[in-house]
């Protein structure tokens, strides 16, 4: 089918005439039903939680995403910075440790002498 | 840019003046009421839609700008009306569908008042049967004449968007008419 009878076929749809009645009443109608009905004010859009929260998580998710990764991203550094300002007494710390083993390592009988002096 | 005269009956109608009103319906009644029937398919209906195409306009004159034909302001709130309408009628058919299968009545499309010869019924009944959106393209861009650009303007939609619309309805019922054994 051809562009230009597809549009004169359209164009051939005829409207059913209305009787010049109804033409000639219907401003009157129209004005009377418009005035005797008040403009209806804008109804409140009711509160809907599932929509809100819908919006909310749109801008909420995200931002929780990005503070976790920034967190993650500074956490190595905030520890190794930790460290740093505590080297002093965890190099006396570790100083501690390697006496201590030494002593245990000679003190073969300590456990021993401990255990005889029990009553 | 709007109708001088057009212009003049709006402001008059601002300012409160009924008989300004009455002369715009006046001078728009027969098109929106030609557009509702197209629409819809059905006299009363659009008897119904026209009458509130007018009402709508009433109450929405403040917002019309001079920017825009009002012929083209009026279309777009006569199609919203219609896009309206088709909602409810939907689910009044289906009612209806649910009732009559229950009375054994079939003929629910009786009310239907179909215009002209028989060919204008088979393209009228092909019209209705196409997306309501679809079938507002294609009634505003080949029997009202309008441009892409001002049914666009009307739909509320790009013109893209209407000249797809025009595309898929063409499409549809080329196809529907050439199985319905139309000799075109």
């Amino acid at each position: 089918m051809k562009r230009i009878d597809l549009e004169s076929q359209i164009k051939s749809v005829r409207v059913p005439e209305r009787d010049e009645e109804f033409f000639r009443d219907l401003p009157q109608r129209v004005l009377a039903r418009a005035q005797a009905a008040p403009e209806p004010s804008p109804l409140p859009r009711s509160f809907s939680f599932s929509l809100f929260a819908i919006q909310t998580s749109k801008f909420v998710f995200p931002a929780v995403v990005l503070g976790f990764c920034l967190w993650q991203s500074r956490m190595p550094q905030a520890a190794f910075r930790a460290l740093q300002e505590d080297r002093q007494e965890v190099r006396v710390a570790l100083a501690q440790v390697h006496s201590s083993l030494d002593t245990l390592m000679r003190d073969e009988h300590g456990l021993h002498y401990l255990v005889q002096d029990q009553p | 840019m709007g109708d001088p005269n057009d212009e003049t009956l709006v402001l008059r109608t601002r300012q409160g003046d009924p008989a300004a009103f009455e002369a715009l319906i006046r001078q728009h009644q027969r098109m929106i009421y030609s557009l509702t029937f197209r629409m819809t398919g059905s006299v009363a209906d659009a008897e119904d839609l026209t009458q509130e195409t007018f009402i709508r306009a009433w109450r929405q004159i403040g917002s019309y700008r001079a920017a825009c034909k009002l012929s083209t302001w009026l279309y777009r709130i006569a199609i919203n009306a219609c896009l309206n309408w088709r909602q409810r009628e939907t689910l009044r058919v289906e009612v209806e569908a649910g009732w009559a299968e229950t009375k054994g009545t079939a003929d629910l499309s009786a009310e239907r008042t179909l215009a002209g010869n028989e060919t204008g019924r088979s393209v009228h009944a092909a019209l209705l049967k196409l997306p309501a959106k679809q079938r507002a393209a294609i009634l505003l861009t080949v029997y009202d004449g309008l441009n892409h650009a001002e049914a666009a303007e009307v739909l509320g939609c790009s013109e893209t968007t209407v000249s797809w619309r025009v595309f898929a309805a063409r499409r549809k019922l080329q196809r529907w008419l050439a199985a319905a054994g139309e000799t075109l």
